[in-house]
């Protein structure tokens, strides 16, 4: 037979057919150029098939096992008339016209919370700066943004996005957003605002707005919407606030009849799918 | 709803998440490794590839997990190729072990394995990206040539054609730096 050529390669890699292997054995008996050709082959692959790799960082690995952290769907109105455990026995067992009732019902429930406002104010200027467990990459804050959390891009012009993290331990979202010389911070946490508990805090109007402030170095603002408390941390000047502020979720402002449509809205987009 | 591994909040999903990459990140690196030919990018193509699997669990069907895992891994890395300009050989043409340690790589993975060969690592990252993945595939991943042909959706004959070439490639790559007495080497010459 003719030498190896092409074959060469799938005969040393145990690649060919039983009677073409055998026809190969049988000319390497009778030539020594491809046998010495397939020797050779035989040392590459054994050369290239034994070739170290380093082991994957540790750090790799525990970014690997941190994948399942995903963020927690915002809180809906849904889950604010579960939260009213007899209710939602009620709803159980009733019919739509009830979980509009309930919907009303429970339409200020919520665990009322205080957000930790003096960590925030200590990690606004401390060296770590954050208190996140988790950071977000572009891919993931673009599932947040479809999810109802807000962390747009840029807000109040010429702030930009820096980081996107979620603290597991409280289930809040933190986003950091800087033009350089200034930075906000925006927090986002299931609940409501406890406002009983906000010595130091004045409730007034910024960006057209009903919100609670805390004038200072840094500034903080407070507000609740749709079961998720904002808690704004920022050394910006006032008028880049009050722009901030339009362009973030408002403080609840609808009546409660367009309330009512937009729960009847929602449910029937999803009682179809339960 | 996805309803295995995806919610964070039931402790045995994410019991089982762990054992997957416990079991299957080094196999995945090793082969990002060898196809990316660096470290930072054998790792974010590892995420990748575990950020799919991790969306995709649900649809994946009992079978062949190992084989699955090549087959993301390897569209993974030609995906890449193809659409940037991040992943390319001639990065390799000089300076590739000093790139190999560069100093965004974790310590504890600097410590490379007795048999880590740099003739070897930059002869194989100079090879054009398709031998490359048949190369690997074939004698690191010790996958048939039928196995390759599937991951890869080629015919068998490609299959083929692309290990000889590819491999006749790295034998000259090799030639002229064929091991001599004083250079450390885990095996003899290879070449004329």
């Amino acid at each position: 037979m003719p030498h190896l050529g092409a074959d060469l390669t799938a005969y040393v890699d145990g690649q060919l057919s039983a009677d073409a292997a055998a026809t190969v054995d049988a000319h390497l008996e009778t030539c020594e150029q491809c046998a010495q050709a397939v020797r050779q082959q035989k040392l590459l692959k054994s050369r290239i098939s034994t070739v170290g790799v380093p082991k994957p960082s540790a750090a790799l690995l525990a970014s690997l096992t941190e994948l399942p952290v995903e963020p927690p769907a915002p809180p809906t109105w849904l889950d604010r008339v579960r939260r009213l455990a007899p209710v939602s026995t009620v709803l159980a067992l009733a019919g739509v016209s009830l979980v509009a009732v309930a919907y009303v019902a429970g339409a200020q429930a919520g665990d009322p919370i205080r957000p930790p406002i003096e960590d925030y104010a200590a990690d606004f200027f401390g060296a770590t700066a954050t208190s996140v467990s988790a950071a977000y990459s572009d891919d993931a804050v673009a599932e947040l943004t479809e999810q109802g959390w807000s962390c747009a891009d840029e807000l109040a012009g010429d702030m930009h996005r820096t980081t996107t993290g979620y603290d597991t331990s409280s289930g809040t979202i933190e986003v950091t957003y800087t033009n350089g010389a200034q930075r906000l911070r925006l927090y986002e946490q299931p609940g409501t605002l406890d406002t009983s508990r906000l010595d130091g805090f004045d409730h007034r109007t910024v960006g057209g707005a009903d919100v609670w402030v805390s004038e200072g170095d840094p500034t903080m603002l407070l507000w609740d919407r749709d079961g998720v408390v904002y808690t704004v941390v920022t050394d910006v000047d006032p008028e880049r606030l009050a722009r901030a502020v339009t362009e973030l979720p408002d403080p609840e402002t609808v009546s409660p009849a367009q309330r009512i449509g937009n729960g009847l809205h929602k449910m029937s987009a999803w009682m179809p799918a339960a | 709803m996805t309803a295995h591994v995806k919610d964070a909040t039931t402790e045995p999903d994410v019991a089982d998440w762990h054992a997957i990459v416990e079991e299957h990140s080094p196999r995945v690196y090793r082969l990002a490794y060898r196809l990316t030919g660096n470290r930072h990018d054998a790792e974010d193509l590892t995420q990748d590839v575990f950020v799919r699997v991790f969306r995709s669990l649900d649809k994946y069907e009992t079978g062949n997990f190992p084989g699955w895992l090549h087959r993301i891994t390897t569209n993974l890395f030609l995906d890449r190729v193809r659409r940037s300009s991040r992943i390319r050989m001639d990065r390799f043409a000089e300076g590739s072990e000093e790139r190999l340690l560069s100093t965004e790589i974790q310590p504890e993975s600097a410590v490379h394995d007795a048999n880590f060969d740099p003739d070897v690592e930059a002869a194989l990252a100079r090879l054009p990206e398709e031998f490359r993945v048949a190369v690997v595939l074939c004698d690191i991943e010790g996958l048939s040539y039928e196995e390759i042909a599937d991951v890869l959706g080629i015919k068998l004959g490609t299959v083929r054609s692309r290990i000889h070439r590819g491999r006749s490639q790295l034998r000259e790559a090799l030639a002229h730096r064929a091991p001599r007495p004083g250079r450390t080497r885990f095996i003899g010459p290879i070449g004329v």
